[in-house]
């Protein structure tokens, strides 16, 4: 029984790890490669020319710092305002509660292009273009991620939240020192989440930048026109680099996710 | 209840609240009402048009098109992705020596880019002399022909939500109170029995949590298929979404835009209430 | 975790210092939104500096150039500045653009600016006219070319097809099956689209449109004309008899990769691909390119033009001077040879240099002679809903070839779309 599992794991890995692998693989082919008449697994020969070309950015500072400061400060506003949420929605009772939370989850499934333009005139109005604030504060609301935390919150015991009122600590003191070691693993998850799609997003950070330096890595990288020229190998090496990015996070916090996992979310 | 408990959960709430109504719900409503009134290409409005919109949506081949591609992806998605992700968790829900990197891996495909994940499938099937055809020994020119091309959006699909959800199950397994299992296991029960009526009833929160968000994934799919397919082979991987996007926001078709966006909402409220009543019948239980 | 909030705020406190860009006085700045990317985006940035460092210095104008993404990006762009009036002087962009700039008040026109407009190929002006005159300055102008494998072509001793009846003889001699009857080099690959079919429709007769009003350039089109002239039934017809030489493989993605590996003996694409394409062949064959074949003796018409072009949105001597000097014969030249572009300006084909780069880069004069030999009036298609048409044209085809579909059939359904599309836009637009 024990061996089926390790075995249909194992493969179930393969399936999952092959993409990346082989995306690894394919940002070292040479460009002859890719014309041959049989798909290759690896590489001819190690094409390091196609990461040369993919870091090859002017002022490439400028724009790492924007990408990470921008995907950084989205990701605080988004838990800030998604753990405050989903605490009420967890922990209190109040009026119209299903009603709110029905329509903040309707925000899910409002097609991102149809509300550009709107956004477009509120972040300019607001003299947001070409700052960080700008770039975030659109993409910094998730009702996914509250209603995930909510339903993470609610399954926490509510003895604690009583106990913790009696030792008259105040709710955020409850917050950050039980609620949230409690649900580090959803937490955690969100934050990820959150910093991943708003460094890697695209078409609204081109809209609300006009200045170069403001620009975002994600920017920077489709200049480079490795698409429009069929450069594939450095494109993906381009694909490699940006993702290697949060693996470096992910084996840093390697030890912090695994004991995460460890205690799991507490759903009833 | 309390008043004072109300005011606080208000004001806990206005971060959420102030995001959500500036950048969705403003714009939202705005969509809903322009969805009623006839408007130029240039955003003139020229009058009134009642559910004149509404009608040449629907009779739009293109459109009905898309909605039947998008039943059948979400069809086809949903189910596949639900149970690779509960048999990646289940599988390791139980500690496992030496699977804590596996674990990782699995969670790994959260920090791949959406366009990079579709460039990699891209290349992946390109063709008849993909990679994908070598190793399995195929013959199929995936992005060319009808059904393999849906597939392979399914298979992304799948890829780009497989560690999120495999993450969230996987939790949900482990925060099972392992007594309640010991206790099980002690009254013979075996190991099946323990799966089916302890583990999966306990986690079926979450499950059904994350069906829903596959559910809204697969219903708003559009940035894969412009990158993968463009709506093709010959328009059979058009999804709604997809239809919107080179109708509405390519060929600035105001009537698609508001209708289309009104529409994906309401189908939003629909999904929601066969949801409420899902769980509130399991509450009731 | 306190600390890196502190630290997140102080840098995000400090940004706006980055962002305040200094500028002299006197000095007038005019901004280009672009999507030259690659090579083409430092081609680009090197016309731009160079005219920062000569006429813009003695005139006391700067050019500043911000790339906006994909031509398509741009459009988007400036239609969310337009109504946030924070609209550049100047964007690039492509024919996708055109209908809706027509119809924009806030386009300043050529005529508004009093442009010269005698020296630019009179094709490529007329791809960007409308009833208002002409819309923006033609900038980088392409063709469609039929890209050969040279290496197969000589080796069967066969020369491009002329036209499509040729084209069907030779095809078996330059595609390939193996021992088991499995092609392994197709004659051709690829669906024919709106873009293509431009030119195949268009040619026929010495002229075609597919929709009156000049291809809807005189305002919206009330008819679709290919139905009644027969002029797309022609074209299926022979693109049928071409697809049952058995040469012929109808898909639609991957087109580009498969003539680079060999396994296509020839493809259409627009001339701006050339240097890509023979990038990305590199040892594996050599390229040629010809004219694309003609859909009969009569489809003398030859191709239209494709491209972009400059749109002002300011109106002011130094957004036109910034213009002439993009158009001005020796930056033509430059931009010709550094991206592979037609030179738009008529001066630059007397000239000594170009007769030397053609000499010496023969394919680059093909599409520059294909377009120079064309009908003037042949125009690209403004449509409403033009990506649908799009995507409809290549289902029509490949049902035709697929025998899904009768071609009488096949015609009256793309009549029909595009009938639908013209009246539901009426609908909206129209008062």
């Amino acid at each position: 029984m024990k061996a089926l599992r390790i075995i249909v794991s194992l493969i179930l890995l393969l399936v999952i790890a092959f993409p990346m692998l082989y995306g690894v693989a394919v940002s070292f082919f040479p460009k002859s490669d890719f014309n041959e008449s049989k798909a290759r697994l690896f590489p001819s020969r190690l094409e390091f020319r196609n990461y040369y070309r993919a870091l090859n950015i002017k002022n490439i500072g400028y724009y790492i710092l924007n990408s990470v400061g921008s995907a950084a400060l989205g990701t605080i506003i988004k838990l800030f305002s998604v753990i405050l949420g989903a605490f009420a929605f967890s922990h209190l009772n109040f009026y119209g509660k299903k009603a709110i939370l029905i329509i903040l989850m309707a925000t899910l499934f409002i097609p991102q292009d149809a509300i550009l333009f709107q956004n477009y005139m509120t972040i300019s109005s607001l003299h947001l273009l070409d700052t960080w604030l700008g770039i975030a504060l659109p993409l910094s609301f998730s009702a996914s991620s509250l209603i995930l935390l909510t339903l993470s919150f609610s399954s926490s015991e509510k003895d604690y939240y009583d106990a913790s009122r009696l030792d008259g600590a105040g709710d955020f003191r409850y917050i950050s020192s039980i609620l949230l070691p409690l649900n580090q693993s959803v937490v955690l998850l969100i934050s990820i989440q959150a910093f991943v799609s708003i460094f890697n997003s695209f078409l609204w950070p081109l809209v609300v930048t006009n200045k170069a330096k403001a620009r975002t890595l994600q920017i920077a990288i489709t200049m480079l026109g490795f698409m429009e020229e069929g450069d594939y190998g450095a494109e993906m090496a381009s694909i490699v680099l940006l993702s290697l990015f949060f693996v470096v996070i992910t084996v840093i916090f390697k030890k912090r996710i695994e004991k995460a996992l460890e205690n799991g979310i507490n759903i009833k | 209840m309390k008043r004072k408990e109300c005011i606080k959960a208000y004001a806990y709430l206005l971060p959420c609240l102030i995001l959500a109504s500036v950048f969705f719900l403003y714009p939202f409503l705005n969509t809903l009402i322009s969805s009623l009134l006839r408007i130029n290409t240039s955003g003139v409005v020229l009058g009134f048009a009642g559910l004149s919109n509404y009608a040449l949506l629907f009779k739009d081949k293109s459109f009905q098109n898309s909605i039947l591609r998008t039943l059948l992806f979400t069809s086809l998605f949903v189910p596949l992705n639900t149970f690779l992700t509960l048999l990646a968790s289940s599988l390791t829900a139980r500690k496992i020596k030496g699977f804590g990197p596996v674990e990782t891996i699995f969670f790994l495909p959260v920090a791949i880019s959406l366009s990079g994940a579709t460039l990699i499938f891209k290349e992946m099937f390109r063709g008849r002399v993909s990679i994908i055809n070598r190793l399995l020994g195929l013959e199929i020119d995936w992005l060319n022909e009808r059904f393999p091309a849906m597939l392979t959006l399914v298979f992304l699909g799948v890829f780009l939500d497989f560690g999120i959800d495999y993450i969230l199950l996987l939790t949900s397994f482990r925060a099972i109170d392992k007594r309640v299992l010991e206790a099980a296991e002690i009254d013979g029960a075996s190991s099946a029995q323990i799966y089916f009526h302890i583990e999966l009833p306990l986690i079926m929160r979450m499950l059904l949590m994350t069906v829903f968000l596959a559910i809204k994934d697969a219903l708003l799919i559009v940035a894969p298929i412009i990158i993968l397919t463009e709506g093709g082979p010959f328009r059979s991987t058009e999804t709604i979404l997809f239809y919107y996007y080179i109708e509405a926001f390519k060929s600035g078709n105001r009537a698609v835009q508001n209708t289309v966006s009104t529409l994906m909402v309401l189908s939003a409220a629909l999904v929601m209430v066969i949801y409420s009543l899902i769980f509130h019948r399991r509450d009731k239980k | 975790m306190k600390k890196i909030l502190i630290f997140a705020f102080t840098l995000f406190l400090i940004l706006p210092l980055f962002s305040s860009g200094e500028r002299e006085k006197g000095v007038t700045i005019i901004t280009i939104w672009h999507p030259n990317s690659g090579l083409i985006g430092e081609a680009f940035e090197e016309l731009v500096n160079d005219f920062n460092q000569t006429v813009g210095k003695d005139e006391n104008i700067q050019i500043e150039a911000v790339y906006q993404g994909l031509a398509n990006d741009v459009l988007t762009k400036v239609k969310a500045a337009a109504i946030s009036k924070t609209l550049p002087d100047i964007a690039q962009m492509d024919a996708t653009a055109a209908t809706d700039m027509n119809n924009a008040d806030y386009l300043v026109t050529m005529r508004d600016l009093g442009l010269r407009e005698e020296e630019i190929l009179i094709n490529a002006r007329n791809a960007f006219s409308s009833e208002k005159g002409l819309l923006a300055m033609p900038f980088n102008a392409s063709s469609l070319l039929l890209y050969y494998n040279k290496d197969v072509f000589e080796e069967n001793g066969v020369e491009p097809p002329k036209t499509f009846d040729e084209f069907i003889e030779i095809a078996d001699k330059i595609g390939e099956k193996d021992e088991k009857g499995n092609v392994t080099r197709y004659a051709l690959q690829g669906v024919p689209t709106t873009f293509e079919l431009t030119s195949f429709i268009g040619a026929q007769n010495g002229l075609s449109y597919i929709v009156n009003k000049k291809n809807g350039h005189e305002g919206l089109p009330t008819e679709v004309l290919f139905g009644k002239e027969g002029t797309y039934k022609a074209f299926l017809e022979k693109w049928k008899e071409l697809f049952d030489t058995g040469y012929l493989n109808s898909i639609t993605s991957g087109v580009s990769t498969e003539f680079a590996s060999g396994r296509s003996a020839t493809m259409l694409q627009s001339s701006s691909n050339l240097s890509t394409v023979i990038d990305s062949v590199g040892d594996n064959f050599r390229v040629g390119v010809s004219e694309i074949p003609m859909v009969n003796e009569k489809a003398t018409g030859g191709v239209a033009p494709s491209g972009g072009a400059m749109f002002a949105f300011t109106n002011s001597s130094e957004v036109r001077k910034v213009l002439e000097y993009f158009m001005r014969d020796d930056v033509q030249l430059k931009w010709a040879e550094l991206t592979g572009y037609i030179p738009l300006n008529v001066n630059v084909y007397e000239s000594e240099e170009y007769r030397d780069f053609i000499k010496e880069n023969p394919n680059f004069h093909v599409a520059m002679s294909a377009l120079n030999g064309s009908n003037p009036n042949l125009t690209n298609l403004w449509l409403p809903s033009a990506y649908q048409i799009y995507y409809s044209f290549q289902k029509n085809i490949d049902d035709v070839v697929n025998e899904r579909i009768t071609i009488d059939a096949a015609v009256d359904e793309m009549v029909t779309t595009i009938k639908d599309a013209l009246e539901s836009y009426e609908a909206q637009n129209i008062v």
